[in-house]
């Protein structure tokens, strides 16, 4: 029996991003989602803008996308419970295709794990009706250019949800 | 009403969101609609919405139209403000010293929050504060002069009729917004929400 190795790549994402013409990663910098930093930051095609709180995300972002711009969420999971009403005001009630990467704290393959953001995660995104995809692998990252067609075709919020531990 | 009067005077086709109160306000004297992101949902969040949409739109003025109420759920918005710092952001602070949004209800934590000090140290470039109507309209001019992001305190008294909100949704006039800006996409229309003040610096004639 082989044991299969399950590492995303941040260059997977960035070349997934650039595919799709985004032009801002409006994130919160944590530990879940520094991994990106480097790379992000010598990209020419895209622009960070950090915020102080996840809930900020979601506007800066619609304040670029009625600007004309196509900009990406990036946050963990914590986040979209603090960003309830963000999500529900400036994402779905004026329907802007938003796309949010989420780092899956707590996932587990096995199915089972303390961590609260992990159990609630997948409810709290059902009760929204905001559909999601998983991703864990290089091969997984094409997940990112589906959620973005969704979210386009739909003019509706869409996450990825990151559930793996970044390699280098 | 009269301090939001002086904002639509001294608007030179900027694209403005407002919020809360000053919306109830800005609504009944802007005369272009297609260029307000109105924010009567989700109101502490004009400044982010704001910032966005500067940094999209950088060769446009972008007017926030904020209240005390709304800013005080979300300081920590003018860091976000001031790490990104867009030179084409006026956030304007309307600090309602009869509490009307709050049905009359005193913010009392307020008397104690400097936000124009709050506002230098998250690294606004320029900040100002008006307590009289007369110094508000004699100083506007400047302030629309300055490179961002700039602050704004003006201290208002409202006389206790509530304004209603814009008929228009939200969507709808989020739609309309991002609408008239698609043509902006294009070099040609570019100019109608330029500041003129940047474009001809000397005031010459063009022709």
């Amino acid at each position: 029996m082989t044991t299969q190795e399950v590492i995303l790549h941040p260059a997977s994402v960035v070349a997934e991003l650039k595919k799709n013409n985004i032009s801002h990663v409006v994130w919160l910098p944590d530990s879940e989602t520094n991994f990106m930093f480097q790379l992000l930051t010598n990209e020419p095609s895209l622009s960070l803008v950090p915020v102080c709180r996840e809930g900020e995300t979601m506007a800066v972002s619609a304040g670029l996308w009625v600007g004309g711009k196509r900009p990406i969420v990036l946050i963990q999971n914590t986040g979209i419970f603090e960003s309830g009403d963000s999500i529900r005001g400036l994402g779905l009630d004026i329907n802007q295709p938003l796309v949010m990467l989420v780092g899956y704290r707590g996932w587990s393959r096995h199915g089972l794990t303390k961590d609260s953001a992990a159990r609630f995660i997948e409810h709290i995104l059902h009760a929204w009706g905001i559909s999601y995809y998983l991703i864990e692998t290089d091969e997984d990252a094409d997940r990112i250019s589906l959620a973005i067609e969704e979210a386009e075709r739909t003019s509706k919020p869409v996450a990825v949800l990151v559930g793996t531990e970044f390699g280098s | 009403m009269e301090a939001t009067k002086a904002v639509n005077y001294h608007r030179n086709g900027a694209l403005v969101v407002s919020t809360s109160s000053a919306l109830r306000e800005w609504s009944q004297v802007s005369e272009r609609r297609d260029l307000d992101v109105d924010m009567s949902d989700c109101m502490d969040r004009a400044p982010a919405v704001g910032l966005g949409l500067a940094l999209a739109r950088p060769e446009a003025k972008v007017l926030v139209l904020d209240c005390d109420s709304t800013i005080r759920t979300n300081l920590g918005g003018l860091a976000t403000i001031g790490e990104s710092s867009p030179e084409n952001l006026v956030h304007f602070v309307f600090d309602d010293v009869s509490s009307v949004s709050t049905s009359g209800l005193p913010i009392r934590e307020m008397d104690n929050l400097d936000l124009v000090q709050i506002a230098k140290s998250s690294g606004y470039a320029k900040t100002y504060e008006f307590d009289r109507l007369e110094e508000f309209l004699i100083g506007l001019e400047d302030v629309m002069r300055q490179t961002g992001p700039v602050f704004v305190r003006v201290k208002v008294f409202r006389d206790g009729i509530q304004l209603p909100f814009p008929e228009r949704s939200m969507a709808e006039g989020w739609a309309e917004v991002k609408e008239s800006l698609s043509p902006l996409e294009g070099a040609p229309a570019v100019k109608e929400i330029r500041n003129p003040l940047e474009e001809n610096p000397a005031g010459k004639n063009p022709e």
